[in-house]
């Protein structure tokens, strides 16, 4: 297995989505490192490594207190306020932004969360499903109910300047 | 057909319908408003998911990441000394090829320029295949790029393009790849490295991009996510499905 040509291809997109998962940089590019030496480290190959590694990253991070830990401390130190206070400039700061999208994303279940993250990072339904454990036919629906969900609870429409880096 | 659910729309949506339940659904919003708004509501949903995702991203550490992981695999370890004394000796190489190129008259320059129409013929065959040859001056150095393999590979990555940009790929003759950007996407900003171009931003607009189809192996990759990979002599598409294929290429929407 080319270990430059599996970084290269899959390391940013697993860092990605740890990253959105957990809230938290340093777990991520720890999980995600984890889930490659697993890969590398193991005797069967698979055909398909992106599946593997965000399966066993996801486990990783499912299974990590440590990420319950620190995201619970990152929730008691950047409160989203539910009204914010008046300002002359209606726009969101950057970093406010980013935990209302953090704080609407807790709202949602785990296993919906990664649904929806994973169906960011393209997988299909078949994949996800057995990545979170449902049945593929139910992908739709719980995607399409978080989906709803993730919109109630950041309504915002200050979204269109797109991302800042 | 009666109304379709949330769980239908949605796998509509994502192309994960069999193509009869795909087919039925199709003719059923034709003619059902509220299943439209129902699919129209979840794609606008999708859509402002994806934009606040985007806003959480921030830059990966490849490279000590995967400096982290050949230490304790004992694999792939990367010959960083190897590798700067190489950048070292590219960018002496294009800086010498720069100064040389300035100068009027220079047989640099008129390779360059030979080099570059004979390449981008490519770009000229779709717009007109029967139309002969045309000989174009060099274009803007904003609007395309060329990139020579290092080590048979070549990657290629286009972060933040604006929503509705289009990435068109081909394989080509050729020993470089080459890359260009029109439209709006022409006021992207350029990066090369070795082997690689990096653009960032740029308006609405199409990437073409032609690759050699004698690399080992080549990358093309939008907001870090692989949208095509070259390898064994197959194209794979692992992030998402290309809207065209054809024998001029594939072509990806971004950020429909």
């Amino acid at each position: 297995m080319d270990v430059d040509a599996l970084f290269e291809d899959h390391y940013e997109a697993l860092f990605r989505y740890l990253h959105r998962l957990t809230g938290d940089a340093d777990a991520a590019d720890d999980y995600a490192q984890e889930a490659f030496v697993r890969l590398l480290e193991q005797s069967d190959t698979t055909e398909k490594p992106r599946s593997w590694l965000f399966t066993v990253a996801t486990n990783l991070v499912r299974d990590g207190s440590r990420t319950e830990k620190r995201r619970d401390r990152l929730l008691e130190a950047t409160p989203v306020r539910p009204s914010a206070p008046a300002r002359p400039d209606e726009r969101l700061e950057r970093g406010e932004r980013i935990r209302a999208v953090r704080a609407a994303l807790e709202q949602l279940k785990p296993r919906d969360r990664t649904i929806l993250l994973m169906r960011e990072e393209g997988f299909r339904y078949a994949e996800i499903a057995e990545a979170v454990g449902v049945a593929p036919g139910s992908v739709g629906t719980l995607a399409a109910r978080a989906l709803r969900k993730f919109q109630e609870a950041y309504p915002s429409d200050e979204d269109d300047d797109g991302p800042h880096h | 057909m009666g109304h379709i659910t949330d769980g239908t729309a949605q796998a509509y949506l994502d192309g994960e319908l069999p193509p009869a339940e795909r087919a039925e659904v199709g003719r059923h919003i034709l003619e059902c408003r509220a299943c439209k708004r129902q699919l129209e509501a979840l794609r606008a949903a999708s859509d402002r998911f994806a934009r606040a995702m985007r806003r959480l991203d921030r830059p990966a550490p490849v490279d000590e990441a995967r400096n982290a992981v050949s230490r304790r695999t004992g694999r792939g370890r990367m010959a960083d000394t190897r590798r700067t004394l190489m950048r070292a000796a590219v960018a002496v190489l294009v800086a010498s090829a720069v100064v040389a190129s300035a100068l009027p008259g220079s047989p640099v320059r008129e390779w360059a320029v030979a080099a570059w129409d004979q390449a981008t013929a490519w770009f000229d065959e779709e717009a007109d295949p029967a139309a002969p040859a045309v000989t174009r001056p060099a274009p803007e150095p904003a609007a395309g790029l060329s990139v020579a393999p290092v080590d048979g590979r070549i990657r290629i990555e286009w972060a933040n393009p604006a929503e509705g940009s289009r990435l068109r790929v081909r394989l080509v003759e050729a020993e470089r790849a080459l890359v260009r950007a029109a439209g709006g996407a022409s006021s992207a900003r350029f990066r090369t490295g070795p082997g690689s171009i990096r653009l960032v931003g740029g308006g609405r607009g199409t990437l073409s991009i032609a690759l050699p189809r004698g690399l080992d192996r080549a990358v093309v990759a939008v907001d870090g996510r692989p949208y095509v990979i070259k390898e064994n002599g197959r194209l794979r598409f692992p992030t998402a499905r290309p809207v065209e294929r054809t024998g001029a290429g594939v072509v990806f929407r971004l950020r429909p």
